[in-house]
């Protein structure tokens, strides 16, 4: 069946799942065993949704649907269509940097930590095939061109932290927290204001080393990084964040960058957009008034 | 071969100040909530250092302290506090023997074996440096969400003085948090000696240089506590401790003289003269008593705290103390405060004080008590400080400056007034 898992802790419960292809932890300040596996459950369920919802490995959801297309108008429900308005203002945001078409990358570049450069020629090949700009979107009509695809893998993870979230508050007044593969949202603090402790994983040691402790109120944490997906050549560190302008990974971006913000969408659009910002990635978090944890 | 990369000059998003709100309101739109605050801290570790300058007047002690103090959470359940303090002390101070102030009186030794020659007016104080290295080491663990214990380590060492310590302290919180109940326990072992080995034998010539092993000394400590939030504004404590020490007390140092008071000639002016000296002697257990109750309130629009506290002290060497303290912080901005400090300390003296063994008749063998001591400390003695601090928070941390005058005066002892400064300052470094 599934593999959800819950334990209750000395002052607090535990629940675990596999989803979206990570790890997922509820946490909530509770020892009630009932209370832990409903939350558990409707977590699970909320991610698998979404993970079916939006993931483009299967083919039978919306984003195979519009992959598939090859020029013609697909309607989209509600929430898929909020989904690409967000895209659209996190591009205009990002003057192009964050884009859901630049998906098509990973077909040359293969971040498994080899030395594949792809050949210029490869990358020219593929640059008309990017760009938000040349898809059509007329709420609730989506028309891409063929060719192209959508990816909504920059945001899918982070968005179900925040909906899980929602539905999570719904059922329970207590604090919990959410953790989906590294991205966190929890909506209030415990109990006397206390945090709950999120520890910052060392990109160069993950799993193994840790690079420091977070006490997270409430709020939503992202990082971006290229922890283990990189390629290597000539002693170059290629990241794995690409720039869609340039089909290029994004030269000097840091090893990864962790924000703090109101909700894990926030954060996590926040560290990407400070990853494509390569060098400059710290002023840009700096001038964003958020907590953040930069690893050059 | 090296490939080379189209680097574009792709440039930074230009109006970035505009992103984190604009982002938000798509958020909010895509979630379709109402906005959320997120509230993070960084893991919450924070280092108090501090220096500290302790002068007397006179050229007697002056130490140079420098502290740190680590605290920071291991988890949301741990917390581990690390306490170093290096001192460094150098200076003279009172041995307990009489000033004897003229050094050409000369008397017969009451046992007739000589003649006595009072040594000058130098042995009444002696020049000492030592440095000392302290580390405490704390870790407070919540049971659960009402029950926290704290385990304590300390360790204390000088060239002529050893301490480690232990403790363990329970506290219990009250269903509505407003009550704080605290139950501890200390123990500490003390090693205490002469730098050159061994302490005198009690109440022994000095001149004899009769010495024994090294000093030991156990102590016991009971703590019961209650802390209570009166209301908003007000927070009160009360701590009652018991403490029990056996073992060595007496200071190997300290003497006391058998003295005459015998007039100049040349002045007419009376001056106590030594006939001999002897090390100094204390029982060798001491039970004691605290109660402490303090209060903090603040009042006013902008903040303003008066924080009071009395203890009350008293031991069975007949020592009883009593300490008022008052603090008032007032801001001077959102970020700075000023705040005087005033403390009455006074106490009455141990039962075996004396000012040194008198022989108005130096002829006759003075017969000696069980337990002496000249020590100024024993003495009955009334001391007020009054100072002011400073305070202000810095980028990153806080900063404190506190100058303090401090002023002893005693009743009987042969040094009867100190006088000293206390410079201090302070920064307190947040992790960010």
């Amino acid at each position: 069946m599934t593999n959800i898992t819950t334990e209750i802790k000395n002052n607090y419960s535990l629940g675990r799942f596999d989803a979206m292809a990570c790890p997922c932890e509820i946490l909530v300040e509770s020892v009630d065993k009932k209370l832990i596996k409903e939350l558990t459950k409707l977590a699970y369920q909320e991610a698998k949704r979404i993970e079916q919802k939006f993931s483009r490995y299967t083919n039978d959801n919306i984003i195979f649907k519009i992959n598939n297309s090859r020029g013609a108008p697909v309607t989209v429900d509600d929430e898929t269509a909020l989904m690409f308005d967000f895209a659209n203002q996190c591009y205009d945001l990002s003057e192009g940097k964050f884009d859901i078409t630049s998906g098509v990358l990973r077909k040359i570049w293969k971040f498994d930590g080899s030395d594949n450069i792809p050949a210029d020629k490869e990358v020219n090949l593929l640059k008309p095939n990017i760009g938000w700009h040349k898809v059509k979107w007329d709420r609730p009509i989506m028309n891409l061109p063929a060719e192209m695809e959508i990816d909504l893998g920059g945001i899918g993870k982070e968005y179900a932290v925040d909906s899980t979230v929602k539905i999570l508050k719904e059922h329970t007044d207590k604090s919990f927290l959410v953790n989906f593969g590294g991205d966190i949202a929890c909506p209030k603090p415990k109990e006397d204001n206390k945090p709950w402790y999120i520890g910052l994983d060392d990109p160069s040691h993950t799993g193994e080393k840790s690079v420091g402790q977070i006490a997270l109120y409430q709020g939503g944490l992202a990082t971006s990084g290229d922890a283990r997906r990189f390629l290597l050549k000539d002693g170059k560190r290629y990241s794995h964040i690409l720039d869609p302008l340039t089909a290029y990974p994004v030269p000097d971006a840091p090893r990864s960058v962790t924000v703090i913000s109101n909700t894990c969408i926030e954060a996590g659009m926040l560290s990407t957009f400070a990853m494509l910002q390569g060098k400059d990635a710290k002023d840009f978090l700096e001038a964003q008034d958020v907590k953040y944890w930069c690893v050059p | 071969m090296a490939v080379v990369l189209a680097v574009a000059d792709v440039g930074v998003i230009k109006n970035m100040n505009n992103i984190k709100s604009n982002l938000s309101i798509a958020t909010c739109t895509l979630l379709g909530g109402t906005a959320q605050q997120a509230n993070a801290i960084e893991n919450s570790w924070d280092l108090d250092s501090s220096l500290l300058y302790y002068s007397e007047d006179d050229d007697r002690v002056s130490v140079t302290k420098a502290m740190a103090f680590l605290t920071g959470d291991l988890s949301s359940d741990d917390t581990v506090n690390v306490n170093l303090v290096l001192d460094t002390m150098s200076g003279a101070t009172p041995t307990g023997a009489v000033r004897s102030k003229n050094s050409s009186v000369s008397f017969s030794s009451a046992s007739g074996a000589g003649s006595s020659t009072v040594d000058g007016g130098s042995v009444d104080r002696v020049n000492f440096s030592d440095t000392r290295l302290g580390i405490a080491l704390s870790w407070a663990h919540s049971q659960d969400r009402l029950t926290t214990l704290t385990y304590g380590g300390s360790l204390s060492v000088e060239k002529d003085y050893q301490s480690y310590g232990a403790s363990i302290n329970y506290s219990l919180d009250s269903e509505d948090r407003l009550t704080t109940y605290t139950a501890g326990f200390a123990g500490s072992f003390d090693e205490i000696y002469r730098k050159t080995d061994g302490t005198p034998e009690p109440l022994s010539f000095v001149d004899d240089n009769n010495m024994f092993s090294n000093g030991e000394r156990y102590s016991y400590d009971f703590i019961l506590g209650v802390s209570k939030v009166l209301n908003r504004k007000t927070i009160g404590q009360l701590n009652y401790t018991i403490s029990y020490s056996d073992g060595y007390h007496t200071d190997p140092y300290k003497v006391i003289s058998e003295a005459s008071l015998v007039e100049d000639t040349d002045t007419g002016e009376f001056a106590w003269a030594e006939l001999n000296r002897y090390y100094e002697a204390r029982p060798d257990n001491r039970l004691r008593h605290v109660i402490f109750t303090s209060m903090a309130h603040q009042y006013g629009d902008t903040g303003e705290t008066v924080h009071a506290s009395y203890r009350f002290y008293t031991d069975d060497w007949g020592i009883s103390s009593n300490t008022i303290d008052l603090t008032h912080r007032t801001p001077l901005s959102a970020k700075s405060y000023i705040e005087p400090h005033f403390r009455y300390y006074q106490q009455s003296a141990a039962d075996f004080f004396l000012h040194s063994f008198v022989n108005e008749d130096v002829s006759t063998p003075i017969i000696l008590p069980e337990f002496a001591s000249s020590d100024y400390r024993l003495d009955e003695g009334l001391g007020i400080t009054t100072g002011i601090e400073y305070g202000t928070k810095l980028s990153g941390g806080n900063f404190r400056a506190r100058i303090e005058f401090i002023n002893w005066q005693y009743e009987e002892a042969e040094y009867d007034e100190t006088k000293a400064l206390v410079l201090q300052v302070s920064y307190q470094k947040l992790f960010d």
